[in-house]
């Protein structure tokens, strides 16, 4: 399932984090809707690109982001390029997370949850602004993006357990001496 | 002198054996004769009382005992009449399912089989929403029909309970729908009563406001809005929903009016296309 990576350890397989990717964007888009609540959907990939940047580092949470977010691009109705660059800006965001002080603890994927979801939205919100696209900032903030956030904060733990699961299959191998 | 002892004790001990046996008999014919006139009730009360409830212990105890061995012996079947009863209860559930999701499509088919009898001007083509947006803040949905069933850019998309929205791209085998409720999405719309035109806006998460609506129009909640084929974007007369508050103030130019759709834009299942409309763009 591994190759090895430039530090000699065992990196998840690119077959591997696209299959994952695919399958998310696909239940983002079929099966997300129908667990809305408040009137939203979760954002399942985002959640996915976030626990992956908290486990991996920000450096394989952006190429998820970028992954994930290209084929969100290519599944939405709206302006190309608005979900790549929001997911990439919050799993920046969540990267961080993996470096600092509180890496490790309990609570440091729900901060980073609620936090990236904030910048997700916002984010995109303004990219839809840039390109035009008429924007209810009013019902976007109060009616979209704080439920969504709570909703995302609800989702987080159940997604980052089965994507840690993942990674604990496929972290790299490397050896001490 | 032993033997002779031996023999005495034998024949007090039969002696003894048939009194008793006499005294029973004797017991045996009176009773024949006294029970029929009650005579031996008192007999009988002082061994019932006596017997009574060591009859009721034992007779608990043989319950119990009994049940118990039943129990056992039939566990076996027991576990498979359990087991059989749970696979009719499994199988009952999903024919269940089955039948409440056939119920909810027939309902469905006919909604749409209605709408299409008191619209028999458009040729309809139905077909099942397979998508919605990833995005909250996006409102369209990806439906299972593309340019090789006929489907063009512009087409109208419609519930038997009014307007959802208009075709946008379309792929061979599907085709994305920008719904009314998407804030990019406007719609030349007029007040059924007064004939008051004006401009239907997506606000998202399923509101829609009627902007555009001059001053002196006469506006009342309740009031039917319907396209206006105006622009020609849209077939007249389409239902969008009705009014369902009003605003109006010496400040603004123009009435500021909410629209209230029937259809359930985060709920929908199946639509139909309106394709004999060429929507001019």
């Amino acid at each position: 399932m591994g190759r090895t990576g430039p530090r000699g350890g065992r990196t998840i397989s690119t077959f591997v984090a696209v299959a994952v990717l695919i399958s998310t964007a696909v239940l983002q888009t079929t099966v997300m809707p129908r667990l809305a609540l408040w009137g939203v959907k979760p954002d399942l990939m985002l959640l996915v690109v976030v626990s992956w940047s908290l486990l991996r580092g920000a450096r394989e949470g952006a190429a998820w982001a970028l992954g994930g977010g290209l084929l969100l691009d290519l599944l939405s109705g709206g302006p190309f390029g608005a979900a790549t660059m929001s997911l990439m800006l919050s799993s920046l965001v969540a990267g961080l997370g993996e470096l600092n002080l509180f890496r490790g603890s309990l609570w440091l994927p729900l901060a980073a949850g609620v936090l990236a979801s904030a910048v997700y939205n916002v984010a995109f919100l303004l990219i839809l602004q840039v390109l035009g696209r008429p924007v209810m900032w009013g019902a976007g903030l109060l009616l979209v993006a704080l439920p969504a956030t709570a909703l995302n904060a609800l989702a987080t733990y159940p997604t980052y357990w089965s994507v840690r699961w993942l990674h604990r299959r496929t972290r790299p191998q490397t050896l001490e001496w | 002198m032993r033997q002779a002892a031996e023999d005495n004790d034998l024949d007090v001990l039969r002696g003894r054996r048939a009194t008793l046996i006499l005294v029973l008999l004797a017991f045996l014919l009176a009773g024949i004769v006294l029970r029929p006139a009650g005579y031996l009730n008192p007999i009988e009360n002082l061994v019932f009382g006596a017997l009574a409830p060591l009859q009721y212990s034992l007779g608990w105890l043989g319950q119990q005992v009994s049940s118990r061995v039943v129990a056992i012996r039939e566990l076996g079947s027991l576990q498979a009449r359990n087991r059989d009863l749970q696979e009719a209860v499994d199988r009952l559930m999903i024919e269940n399912v089955r039948l409440r999701e056939a119920e909810i499509e027939r309902t469905s088919l006919r909604e749409q089989l209605h709408f299409k009898l008191s619209n028999p001007t458009y040729e309809l083509l139905a077909a099942e929403v397979i998508g919605y947006d990833p995005s909250n803040l996006l409102h369209y949905i990806i439906i299972d029909r593309g340019s090789r069933d006929g489907i063009r850019t512009g087409q109208p998309v419609v519930t038997a309970l009014g307007l959802a929205g208009r075709v946008t791209s379309v792929y061979v085998q599907s085709s994305r729908v920008l719904l009314l409720t998407d804030p990019s999405s406007s719609v030349s719309a007029l007040i059924e009563s007064s004939r008051a035109t004006g401009i239907v806006r997506g606000q998202g998460r399923g509101a829609l406001s009627m902007g555009y609506v001059e001053l002196a129009d006469q506006v009342q909640v309740d009031d039917i809005v319907l396209t206006s084929g105006l622009g020609g974007s849209l077939p007249k007369r389409l239902v969008i929903g009705k009014v369902s508050a009003v605003r109006r103030d010496d400040v603004h130019m123009f009435q500021e009016i909410q629209v209230l759709s029937a259809v359930r834009f985060d709920r929908l299942e199946s639509v139909l296309v309106i394709q004999g409309f060429s929507p001019i763009d």
